[in-house]
């Protein structure tokens, strides 16, 4: 079956020097030699025929990049061109970031926004790791329970540590020693964010409404202008904040989640509705006047009279991480690009744009010279009062989980 | 009887005037309002979305004339493969289905045989079944092919990708070629297919000479229905597509952080070569294909 | 080749016969085996799927379990509702604005005829998406209908809106679905001859009585098409729902959609197709018998 995309067509020449480099120190000696090289074809590895999977220890990975790298990641989650950048130098839509990464190692980027929340793009996946084939992504970005879960499956690639050094070095601390993963053999974050209320200040006003400083706002607003997430852990957490109940996984109990239901229910049948990252458009639309939201995306991507609020009762904290998920065509380039967004500069580019936490140390220091002022913004740097009501509702009980969810689908009518 | 007349006759002009006057007038507002959306998409492909002049990066509201997006329309990272994708998809589609579909037309015309009640029915049904059964019951079975029992069994049709999406389009396809050809082929005069044997020709001439010339342009406007279903299905191709990106599946991913108006400029493009390609067809036949 | 050779008349004909018997299969042979491997099969894989147990991580086994039926019909009875109800309805509008266009366009229209329906299909040419996408900016909170009423004449209150309600579903089913409508129900009325209304006249009977003794009936393979048309397709879809409503105006094709695609829950997902398969498969022949119409596999 010809594919319609076209294959890039490299010098051989330098391909072939390419496979000669040796394992260690590679991706800076590519960065130095091999700019606008491209794509190899497909290494044995890289097969799809069916029957074939990848062993249980992880194979040799093939020190040649490959491509195009297929990244999956979530909406307005990489710094694209745009206000906050340099609209001249690169085509709209697109990321310096990738721009970048594909000039220094000459080879294509697929990068697709298309994770609007863990759970409806992990069912996209989960049959081929079921069947164990390959995904067609080399790099996805999954929040901490859903991370967990995929890693507890042994379906992510190890990553090969010496090809990451700017992770090794460069995670800051706190996120190391996940119980999930301890030494970051299957993962590295991508960025923290919190989980708050984002509103539209025209149309509140406009209506007579103060705007939101609690969760329990959202409740005096007309349930038709109003939406929920489609990650029932945020919705939920924040709807146990606002009963006064704290969401902690370890106390909240099966009558917690019903208080929480009966509480939300009146507002479905009133119109509320539930979105993912795509509450980005009712935002544009000027379809809802206040949301649950993430902390980034209302700076990064919506109106200059869209605002976040970190409500007074508290935010949801998480982490999303990059995973090569098994069987994965090219995953030395996959590492590749965990490496150079942990390089603290690019890491720097991308947080001033996404206006999330980034995991990146000496990324801070970096921000400050890219664009003064940034330090005191509590989004990418939250203070002491904000961090100290952050609650962490990511890892539930089987019991738990599986009562939320159904109370969850109930709710969101599917 | 004379009592019941009058009546009659002013129920009569009232129909009169119903026809003469209101059904006009509203013939006119319903094709209004099916052209409305088509002309939004137009007039919004000429609009100014530029988010580093405060435009935001959705195509919803009005900001300026601008000829930007139908300059640059594939403008937009990941347009352009998935456009590729999409013609590609369609045009193969359209190959594989009017093929299969023109030769089942031509046995269901031309031959007598036993099972032929069925074979209509097994036409009928894909028409009758909604796509979203359609579209997961064949997710379902691709997936099925790589899970035991049928794993090793059967080919692997997984992942999802270009191939499962063609796949599906022949399917789905298939039936409106075959009614497309079968009124065509309905109307055919058998009597020139015998002068031509009388005159000595035989069974594959008289076909290449005589037959496939009078059903040409049927097998035409099948291809070409064939072609715009291909292109524009959503619902189907939701369901097997994975990560492969076509079209219609890039546009409703990108809706959700993005309305570029490149999607109109593409849309318009599409909308307009249809119509010239209608409007040609239709010059040369003297009647709108169906 | 065979011209060249001279062959008896009958063993040519003998051939020919026996050839004639095997030329039809071969015709039909690879596009019905096409539809028997990616309709058929997956369809009764489907019934299968549907009366099996278990999940994508364990798999699926064949335990004739009915589970997926009682949960699937008893969970999600709203959401078969409403299918019926927006389904139904649009099916009514698409009627009650179509008849008359096709009325129009068959027996006013004229040298425009051509012409009007080329604009009644013209909405094929574009996307369907894009067109669903038009009404969400049409029908928006902000947009160019509510907008007015809200901002300039101060009709409506500020929290009033369209999208999300089960009216703007219907209106995008209408919308959708009305060429369906259209298209088959003016092929009927220009197939009747003119001279039998006109002979209706002749006879006295009003205009209305020739409407509804002649016209309307002749029309009813059309009308009976174009519902089938548009009936089947506004049940099952669930872009509509999904772009214009609500959770609360769910259809069972976001039901199904979500089974199967967020939940990789194929036995429910498959019991629920069925079920919308097999009452869309009663109900056509149910108003196949009402209608006494055997255009069904015309």
């Amino acid at each position: 079956m010809p594919e319609p995309e076209g294959q890039i067509t490299s010098p051989v020449s330098r391909r072939t020097f390419i496979k000669g480099v040796g394992l260690t120190g590679v991706a800076a000696f590519l960065a130095a030699c091999a700019p606008g090289s491209g794509a190899t074809t497909a290494p044995a590895a890289t097969s799809t025929a069916p029957g074939m999977t990848t062993g249980p220890t992880a194979a040799p990975t093939p020190q040649t990049v490959t491509g195009p790298l297929k990244w999956a990641n979530w909406t307005a989650y990489i710094d694209l061109v745009g206000a906050a950048s340099d609209a001249g130098e690169y085509q709209p839509g697109s990321s310096p970031t990738i721009e970048q990464f594909k000039q220094k190692y000459g080879i294509e980027v697929d990068y697709e926004e298309k994770i609007n929340d863990n759970p409806s793009f992990m069912a996209t996946i989960k049959p081929a790791l079921v069947a164990g084939l390959p995904t067609g992504w080399d790099l996805i970005v999954l929040t901490d329970w859903m991370a967990a879960k995929v890693i507890a499956s042994n379906w992510a690639e190890k990553i090969d540590q010496a090809n990451v050094p700017n992770c090794v070095n460069n995670l800051r601390d706190a996120l190391r020693n996940q119980t999930w993963d301890p030494g970051n053999d299957y993962h590295y974050p991508w960025q923290s964010g919190m989980t708050g209320v984002g509103y539209n200040a025209t149309a509140l006003s406009e209506n007579g409404i103060a705007a939101p400083t609690k969760v329990a706002d959202l409740w005096g607003i007309p349930p038709n202008k109003v939406t929920f997430l489609t990650e029932s852990r945020d919705t939920v957490g924040l709807a146990l904040l606002k009963l006064g109940i704290k969401a902690d996984p370890a106390t909240v109990t099966d009558a917690d989640l019903q208080r929480v239901y009966d509480d939300i229910k009146p507002l479905v049948d009133q119109g509320l509705r539930f979105t993912g990252n795509d509450y980005l458009q009712d935002f544009g639309q000027k379809k809802v006047w206040a949301a649950m939201v993430w902390s980034g995306d209302l700076a990064s991507s919506a109106g200059e009279d869209d605002f976040f609020v970190f409500p007074e009762e508290g935010t949801m904290i998480w982490t999303d991480n990059m995973l090569i998920p098994k069987g994965a065509e090219n995953k030395y380039t996959a590492e590749l690009m965990m490496d150079f967004v942990y390089d603290p500069p690019i890491a720097a580019q991308i947080a001033d744009w996404i206006y999330y936490v980034s995991p990146v140390k000496g990324a801070a220091e970096e921000i400050k010279s890219l664009d003064p002022g940034a330090e005191s913004n509590p989004l990418l740097f939250p203070p002491d009062d904000i961090v100290a009501k952050q609650q962490n509702f990511q890892f539930l009980p089987d019991a738990l989980e599986s009562t939320m969810n159904d109370l969850f689908a109930s709710l969101s009518g599917v | 009887m004379a009592a019941t007349v009058a009546p009659q006759r002013s129920t009569g002009r009232l129909m009169r005037a119903l026809e003469h006057r209101a059904l006009p007038v509203f013939t006119v507002l319903a094709i209004g309002y099916l052209l409305v959306p088509i002309i939004v998409m137009f007039v919004f492909s000429f609009n100014r979305v530029d988010q580093s002049l405060g435009d935001g990066k959705f195509n919803y509201q009005w900001h300026a004339f601008s000829l930007e997006a139908w300059l640059n329309p594939l403008g937009w990272p990941g347009l352009g493969n998935a456009l590729y994708a999409s013609l590609w998809i369609a045009v193969m589609a359209t190959i594989g289905s009017t093929i299969l579909g023109t030769l089942i037309g031509l046995a269901l015309t031309r031959y007598a045989f036993r099972g032929r009640g069925m074979i209509n029915s097994l036409i009928f049904l894909p028409m009758a079944t909604p796509e979203l059964v359609m579209g997961s019951s064949l997710g379902i079975l691709f997936v099925a092919t790589a899970l035991p029992p049928l794993r090793g069994a059967v080919p692997t049709l997984f992942p999802f990708g270009i191939s499962t999406i063609l796949i599906a389009h022949v399917m789905f396809n298939i039936s409106y070629v075959v009614v497309t050809v079968k009124a065509r082929l309905a109307g055919f005069d058998r009597r020139l297919e015998e002068a031509a044997m009388d005159l000595g020709a035989n069974e594959w001439t008289t076909f290449w000479r005589v037959t496939f010339p009078l059903i040409f342009p049927g097998i035409m406007a099948a291809a070409l229905l064939a072609f715009s279903l291909s292109i524009d299905d959503f619902i189907i191709t939701s369901f097997v597509s994975g990560t492969q990106n076509t079209f219609p599946i890039w546009v409703y991913g990108i809706i959700r952080n993005a309305l570029p108006p490149q999607i109109n400029v593409i849309g318009s493009i599409i909308f307009l070569v249809a119509v010239l390609l209608v409007a040609s067809s239709t010059l040369r036949t003297g009647r709108p294909p169906r | 080749m065979r011209s060249s050779r001279p062959v008896s008349p009958r063993a040519s004909r003998a051939w020919r016969s026996r050839l004639g018997t095997v030329t039809p299969y071969a015709l039909l042979a690879p596009g019905i085996l096409w539809l028997l491997i990616f309709y058929v099969v997956p369809v009764a894989q489907m019934f299968i799927f549907s009366i099996s147990t278990g999940s994508l991580e364990t798999g699926f086994q064949i335990t004739y379990s009915l589970d997926a039926y009682t949960e699937g019909l008893s969970r999600y009875g709203e959401q078969f509702g409403n299918s019926l109800v927006y389904g139904g309805t649009a099916t009514i509008l698409t009627l009650l604005i179509g008849f008359p266009v096709a009325y129009t366009i068959a027996f006013r229209g004229g040298r425009y005829k051509n012409l009007l329906l080329f604009l009644v299909i013209a909405p094929f040419f574009t996307s369907f998406l894009i067109r669903t996408i038009s009404w969400k900016i049409l029908l928006g909170d902000e947009g160019p209908l509510l907008g007015p009423l809200k901002h300039v004449l101060g009709i409506l209150p500020g929290d009033a809106s369209l999208v999300s309600t089960p009216y703007a579903v219907i209106a995008g089913l209408t919308y959708n679905f009305l060429p369906f409508m259209i298209l088959p129900l003016y092929v009927a009325l220009e197939k009747i001859d003119i001279r039998l209304i006109e002979a209706a006249s002749d006879l006295y009977a009003s205009r209305w009585e020739a409407f509804r003794r002649i016209t309307f009936p002749l029309a009813l393979p059309g009308v009976f098409a174009g519902t089938l048309l548009t009936f089947i397709p506004a049940m099952g879809d669930f872009v509509n729902a999904q772009l214009l409503g609500s959770p609360q105006t769910s259809m069972i094709g976001n039901v199904i959609q979500n089974r199967f695609l967020i939940q990789n829950d194929y036995p429910t997902a498959a019991a629920l197709s069925f079920v919308l398969m097999a009452g869309i498969l009663v109900a056509v022949l149910a108003y196949a018998r009402v209608l006494g119409s055997e255009q069904l596999t015309g």
